[in-house]
C-alpha cells in the first residue's frame, strides 16, 4: 500500500499516544495499588466493592459496639460487686447485732455503720456512666434510679423496665443495659403477716422467716380458732389448725397446739409466728393471712437500720423478739437479693461472653470480605509490573523507531 | 517537416515539464496541509510527433473513501463525545471522595453511635454532622449531573454556531464550483476545501450527501432536512425545550419556522450529546433521585414514629419530600399548550413503588391522555387507568379522576399522583413533563438543626407488674403516630392501657383496659409472640405469662436512654425498600450501570476511532503526498526539463548550421 508522508507522522504520533495513555493507567495503577480505577473497568467489580466496603465498614461499626457495650457492662458487673460487698457487711453486721451479748449502745453503733453502707449502697445504684446517665433507671436515664422519699420513709425506684439493646451482628443484639426494675426491685418477696380486718393484733410478727416461710408454703395459712366453755368463766381456750385442720405443734419437744388456755396478752406463738391479740375475749377462727412483699436492698438497710435503733431490748419485754423478727427478716431478704445479684452478674457475664464470641465471628467475617473486596479491587503487582515494563519497551521502541524514520527521506540523498 | 519543429517541441516540452515541477512542488509544498489531495500531470502527447501538452492537473481523490471518512467521522464524533462525558460521570460515581455510598456508610456509623448512646449529645451531633455532609455530598453530585446538562447545552449551542459557519461556506463553493464548472476551469483546491469543510461538518452532525451533475453537493441531516441546497445553506438554532426548559433542543430554520430535529439526530458531537444527555444523564440523574427520595421519605417515616431527648414525637430530620414547593417543581406544562395551568403538582405516594424516570403525559384529543414512561417507553393510555368516583377516591396506582366541569385531572401511577388543574379544557396535544424523581438529589436537605430534637427514642414504653407469676413478656412497636393515642395530648398516651391474662377455661385470653379502669379497649385470645394491633401501635407479648398477670403500656416519660427508634433506623440500611434493594444496593447498581455503559460507549469510542484510522489511513493513501515520491518525481521531472532545454538548444545549434551554411 502506498503511504503518504503526513500518514507516517499521524500514525506514529497515534501510536505514542496510545503507548503512552496505557503506560499512564498502569503508572496510576501501581501508584495507588488498585485495579479497577473508576467503574468502567470492572462494571461488576465496583458494585462488588461497594457492597463488600459497606459489610467491612458496618461490621467495623459493630466491633466498635461490642467495645462500648463490654465497657458498659463491665462498669455495671463492678457496681454490682459492690453493691454485694456492702450487702456482705450488711449481713455481717445483722448477725453480730442479734446476738446476745450486744447491748442497745453497742446495736446503736451497728446502725450508725448500716446508716453508712445505705448512703454507699444508694451511691452505688444511682451511678452514672461517663455520659452522665444512671446505670440502673432504664430508659429514663437522666433521672436517678433510686431517691428516697421522706413521706413513707422509704427509697423508691424512678426508672422503668426498659434495656436497651445494640447491634453486634448483622442478625444478632445485645442487651447492653440492665434496668434497676430487674435487678433490685424484682427480688423473690417475703412472707409477712398481713393484719385481720376485725381483729386487733398487739403483737404480729414472724420471729423466724425460714420456719414460718417453709411452714406456710406446705401447710398454710394457719387459722387460730377459740372455743368457750358456755357458762363458765374460765378463760377461752384456742388451737391451731393448718390449712387442712391438722393441728400445728411448737416448741421442742414439741406441744401440740390443742385446747391451750388462753388469757389476755398470752403469745400465740408456732413455727417462727408470734401473735398477741389485743382482745380478752376473741371470738372466732383468726386466719393468719400472709402476704409477700418485696424490698430493695436499700429498703432493707435502712429498716434494719431504723429497728436496731428503736429496739429497746433491755425495757421493751418483746425487745429480744423484734429484735429477732428484724434480723431474721432481713437476713431473708438479704438471701433473695443476694440471688438476684449473682443471677444479673451471671447474665452480665454470659452476654460479655456472647460479645466475645460474637466479635471473633465478625473479625473471621471481615477477614473474609476483605479478602473478598481485595480480590475485586486490589492489584496483582506482579502482573502489573512486568506489564508496566512491557509498556516501558514498547514506548521506548517506538520512540527509537520515530527517530530512525524521520531520517528517512529521499531528498537525504539527493544534491 | 520544419526545424522549427524541434523548437517547438522543446518549447512544448519544457512547458510540460515545467508545470510537472510546478505540480510537485505544489505537492511537497502541501505535504501537512489537511486536506490537500495530492495532483498530477496529465501528459497528453501530439499526433504526428508534434510534441506533448498538459491535458489536464488531475486531483487524485476516491470518492468512496472520502464519503466513508465522513461516515466514519460522524461515529469517532458521536463517540469520543459520549465518552467524555460517561467517563466523568463514571468518577463521579464511584470515586471514594464522591461516592454515595461512602457518605451513606459515614452516616449509618454515626447512627449506630447514636444507638449505643442515645443521651450523649456529642454522638448526636455528629449524626447531625453526617446527615449535612450526606447533604452535601447528594447536593455536590446533583450538582456534578446539573452541571453537565448546562455543560451540554452550551457545547449544543456552540457546535449549532460552528455548523452554521460551515454550512454557508460549502454553499459559496458549490456556488463558485458550478459557476468555473462551466468553463471547466475548476481549481483541485476548491474541491478540497468543499470536502474538507463537509468533513468538518460530518463531525458535528451526522449527514448525507448527494452530487449532482454540476458538480456542487447537497447536504441533508435528520430524516432529509437540507442543510445545504446547491447554494443555499440553512440555518440550524439552538432552541429552549418545553416543556423541559432544562434542555436546548435543535431545530432548523425553514422560512420563520424552527423545525425540532433532535430526536433525529444521530451522529457526530450533536448526536453524541443528544444521546449521553437522553439515556446515560437522564438514568443517572432519575435514579440518584430515587434513591435519595426513597432514602429520606423512609429515614423521616421511621424518624416520626421516635420520641426526642425532649419526650416531643419525631419531626422531620430532611426536606419533607411532598412540600409543596417541590411538589410544583415536578411537572412542567409545554409552552405551546392550548390550556393554561392553574395548579399542577406531582405528589409521591409510596417511595418503594417509585421508578427512575421521566413521564410525558400528551392530551390526544380534549378527552383522552396517554401517559409515557420514558425509561422504558411504556404507554400508559386512559382506558388502562380505572375511573374513581372522585379526586380523593384516587389512592392507588392505575386510578385516574378527570373533572371536566373544572378541568380537573388526578391520575396515580408508579408511586405518585399527578394533578392537573387547567383554566380552560384541555386541547388535544398539550403535553406536561411528569418528573417525580429527577429532582430528589437536589432537594434533599437535612433540616434539623438541634440535636436534642433526634427521636432516638420510642414514646412508648411497657411494663410488667411485680407480681407476675409468668415468664410473659411485652414489646411495643409504633405504627402511626397520627392517631389520637398520640394526637390527644402531647407528651402522653390516651389512652395507656393495661392488659390483663385471664382463662375462662378455653385457653389464656388477654384483656386491654383503658389504664386505671374497666373500660375494655380489646380483647382477644392470647398467642405468644402475636402482634395485638393497637390505635397506632402494636403490642406483642410473648412467652409464657399467667392468669392474673397484668401488662402495662405508658408513655415513655423520661425514656432518654431508649434506643429502640434509632435501631429501627439504623436497619433501614439493610431494609429492601427500592424495588427489593436496600438503598446502597441500588446505589451499587446504578454504579454498575453506570460503568458498564462507560465501558461500552470506551470501547465504542476506540473501535471506531480504530475504524476511522483505517478509512483515513485508504483515503490518504489514494491521496496524501509522499516526500519520496515527490523527490523521484522532481529529479525525473528535472532531467525531462534538461532534456527538453537541449532540444531548445539542439534546434538553435541546427538553426545556426543552416544559417552559416548558407
Amino acid at each position: 500500500m502506498r503511504i503518504s508522508t503526513a500518514q507516517i507522522f499521524t500514525r506514529s504520533a497515534d501510536n505514542l499516544t496510545s503507548t503512552s495513555n496505557r503506560l499512564y493507567e498502569l503508572q496510576q495503577q501501581l501508584s495507588t495499588g488498585k485495579r479497577v480505577l473508576q467503574p468502567s473497568d470492572d462494571p461488576l467489580a465496583s458494585a462488588q466493592i461497594l457492597k463488600l466496603t459497606k459489610e467491612v465498614e458496618k461490621t467495623e461499626q459493630y466491633q466498635d459496639n461490642i467495645d462500648i457495650s463490654r465497657r458498659r457492662l463491665s462498669l455495671e458487673e463492678t457496681t454490682l460487686d459492690a453493691v454485694n460487698d456492702a450487702t456482705l457487711r450488711v449481713k455481717e453486721l445483722a448477725i453480730q447485732a442479734n446476738s446476745g451479748a450486744v447491748s442497745d449502745t453497742d446495736r446503736a453503733l451497728i446502725a450508725t455503720e448500716l446508716d453508712e453502707l445505705e448512703k454507699q449502697l444508694f451511691g452505688l445504684l444511682n451511678t452514672k456512666d461517663v455520659q452522665g446517665e444512671y446505670l440502673f433507671s432504664g430508659y429514663k436515664g437522666f433521672d436517678a434510679a433510686y431517691s428516697y422519699d421522706g413521706a413513707t420513709d422509704k427509697y423508691i425506684f424512678n426508672g422503668d423496665e426498659g434495656r436497651r439493646s445494640i447491634q453486634t451482628g448483622s442478625d444478632t443484639q445485645v442487651t447492653s443495659t440492665d434496668s434497676g426494675f430487674d435487678v433490685f426491685e424484682n427480688v423473690e418477696g417475703v412472707l409477712a403477716l398481713s393484719p385481720q380486718t376485725g381483729t386487733h393484733f398487739s403483737e404480729l410478727m414472724i420471729t423466724d422467716h425460714e420456719a414460718f416461710q417453709s411452714f406456710n408454703e406446705s401447710r398454710g395459712p394457719a387459722t387460730v380458732v377459740f372455743s368457750f366453755v358456755s357458762g363458765v368463766t374460765r378463760p377461752p381456750q384456742y388451737s391451731v389448725i393448718d390449712a387442712n385442720g391438722d393441728p400445728v405443734f411448737t416448741g421442742s419437744p414439741p406441744v401440740e397446739l390443742t385446747r391451750i388456755e388462753y388469757e389476755q396478752g398470752d403469745a400465740i406463738e408456732f413455727e417462727g409466728a408470734k401473735l398477741i391479740l389485743d382482745d380478752p375475749r376473741p371470738n372466732g377462727p383468726v386466719v393468719i393471712n400472709t402476704e409477700t412483699q418485696r424490698t430493695n436492698i436499700l429498703n432493707m438497710v435502712h429498716g434494719l437500720a431504723a429497728s436496731l435503733t428503736s429496739i429497746d431490748t433491755d425495757g421493751d419485754p418483746q425487745g429480744n423478739d423484734k429484735l429477732d423478727q428484724a434480723v431474721s427478716l432481713a437476713l431473708l431478704q438479704m438471701e433473695s437479693i443476694q440471688e438476684k445479684n449473682i443471677e444479673t452478674r451471671g447474665s452480665i457475664g454470659g452476654r460479655i461472653n456472647t460479645m466475645d464470641a460474637q466479635q471473633n465471628v465478625n473479625e473471621e467475617f471481615l477477614l473474609h470480605t476483605k479478602d473478598a473486596r481485595s480480590s475485586f479491587q486490589d492489584l496483582d503487582y506482579n502482573e502489573a509490573i512486568s506489564q508496566f515494563t512491557l509498556q516501558e519497551t514498547a514506548l521506548n521502541a517506538a520512540y527509537g523507531s520515530f527517530a530512525k524514520i524521520q531520517n528517512l527521506s529521499l531528498f537525504n540523498y539527493l544534491n | 517537416m520544419s526545424s522549427f519543429n524541434l523548437l517547438s517541441i522543446g518549447n512544448q516540452a519544457l512547458q510540460a515539464n515545467q508545470s510537472a515541477l510546478n505540480t510537485v512542488g505544489q505537492n511537497i509544498s502541501n505535504v501537512n496541509t489537511e486536506g490537500y489531495s495530492r495532483q498530477r500531470v496529465d501528459l497528453v502527447s501530439l499526433n504526428d510527433r508534434a510534441g506533448v501538452f498538459v491535458n489536464d492537473i488531475e486531483r487524485i481523490s476516491d470518492e468512496f473513501m472520502v464519503r466513508q471518512v465522513w461516515s466514519d467521522t460522524s461515529n469517532q464524533n458521536f463517540y469520543s463525545k459520549m465518552e467524555g462525558f460517561a467517563n466523568e460521570l463514571d468518577n463521579l460515581l464511584a470515586a471514594e471522595s464522591t461516592s454515595l455510598s461512602t457518605a451513606m456508610n459515614e452516616y449509618f456509623g454515626a447512627l449506630q453511635s447514636a444507638v449505643d448512646d442515645p443521651t450523649s449529645l456529642p454522638s448526636r451531633q455528629l449524626f447531625l454532622a453526617q446527615a449535612q455532609a450526606l447533604q452535601s455530598r447528594v447536593n455536590s453530585m446533583d450538582a456534578s449531573l446539573t452541571r453537565q446538562n448546562d455543560s451540554i447545552n452550551s457545547q449544543i449551542e456552540s457546535v449549532v454556531s460552528q455548523i452554521n459557519s460551515i454550512t454557508p461556506q460549502i454553499a459559496s463553493l458549490n456556488e463558485d464550483i458550478e459557476r468555473l464548472s462551466a468553463s471547466n476551469s475548476v481549481p483541485n483546491e476548491m474541491y478540497d476545501k468543499r470536502d474538507l469543510l463537509i468533513e468538518q461538518l460530518a463531525g458535528f452532525v451526522d449527514i448525507s450527501t448527494s452530487f449532482d451533475q454540476n458538480g456542487s453537493v447537497d447536504i441533508y441531516i435528520g430524516d432529509g432536512q437540507p442543510l445545504v441546497l446547491n447554494d443555499r445553506g440553512q440555518r440550524l438554532v439552538s432552541v429552549q425545550g418545553t416543556p423541559d426548559a432544562t434542555k436546548n433542543e435543535i431545530a432548523v430554520e425553514i422560512g420563520s419556522r424552527a423545525n425540532l430535529l433532535t430526536d433525529k439526530i444521530s451522529g457526530g458531537q450533536l448526536g453524541g450529546l443528544i444521546e449521553y444527555r437522553e439515556s446515560n444523564l437522564a438514568n443517572a440523574a432519575n435514579e440518584l433521585g430515587r434513591i435519595v427520595m426513597s432514602f429520606s421519605e423512609s429515614m423521616n417515616q421511621q424518624h416520626a414514629l421516635g420520641m426526642d431527648l425532649e419526650g416531643d414525637l419525631g419531626g422531620l430530620v430532611f426536606r419533607d419530600i411532598n412540600d409543596a414547593q417541590l411538589m410544583d417543581a415536578r411537572v412542567s406544562a409545554s409552552s405551546l399548550n392550548n390550556s393554561t395551568i392553574q395548579q399542577d403538582q406531582v405528589q409521591i405516594t409510596d417511595v418503594s413503588k417509585l421508578k427512575a424516570s421521566e413521564y410525558e403525559l400528551v392530551f390526544n384529543t380534549q378527552n383522552t391522555f396517554t401517559m409515557t414512561r420514558e425509561s422504558d417507553g411504556v404507554m400508559m393510555s386512559q382506558s388502562s387507568f380505572a375511573l374513581a368516583a372522585s379526586a380523593t377516591d384516587v389512592d392507588q396506582d392505575g386510578e385516574y379522576y378527570w373533572d371536566t366541569s373544572t378541568n380537573e385531572l388526578t391520575v396515580q401511577a408508579d408511586g405518585f399522583k399527578l394533578y392537573l388543574n387547567a383554566q380552560t379544557s384541555f386541547a388535544g396535544g398539550d403535553t406536561f413533563m411528569v418528573r417525580p424523581v429527577r429532582n430528589g438529589a437536589s432537594d434533599f436537605a437535612v433540616t434539623m438543626t438541634d440535636p436534642r430534637d433526634l427521636a432516638l427514642a420510642s414514646p412508648l414504653s411497657t411494663s410488667r407488674s411485680i407480681d407476675n407469676t409468668g415468664t410473659g413478656t411485652i414489646a411495643v412497636k409504633v405504627t402511626d403516630v397520627a392517631t389520637t393515642t398520640f394526637t390527644t395530648a402531647s407528651g402522653a398516651m390516651t389512652p395507656a392501657i393495661d392488659i390483663e391474662i385471664s382463662d375462662p377455661g378455653t385457653g389464656l385470653e388477654y384483656t386491654v383496659y383503658e389504664q386505671g379502669t374497666a373500660t375494655v379497649v380489646a380483647t382477644g385470645r392470647y398467642i405468644a409472640g402475636e402482634a395485638i394491633a393497637l390505635n397506632g401501635y402494636e403490642v406483642t407479648i410473648s412467652n409464657n405469662p399467667k392468669v392474673g398477670d397484668r401488662f402495662s403500656v405508658n408513655f415513655n416519660t423520661g425514656g432518654v436512654s431508649d434506643n429502640r427508634n434509632a435501631l429501627a433506623m439504623s436497619d433501614l440500611q439493610f431494609a429492601k425498600l427500592i424495588e427489593g434493594s436496600s438503598y446502597q444496593d441500588v446505589y451499587g447498581s446504578l454504579v454498575e450501570m453506570v460503568g458498564t455503559e462507560t465501558n461500552i460507549v470506551q470501547i465504542n469510542a476506540q473501535a471506531s476511532q480504530a475504524v476511522l484510522d483505517v478509512s483515513v489511513n485508504q483515503r490518504d493513501s489514494v491521496s496524501g503526498v509522499n516526500l519520496d515520491e515527490e523527490a523521484t518525481k522532481l529529479v525525473q521531472y528535472q532531467q525531462a526539463y534538461s532534456a527538453s532545454a537541449k532540444l531548445v538548444s539542439v534546434s538553435q545549434t541546427i538553426f545556426d548550421t543552416l544559417l552559416q551554411s548558407i
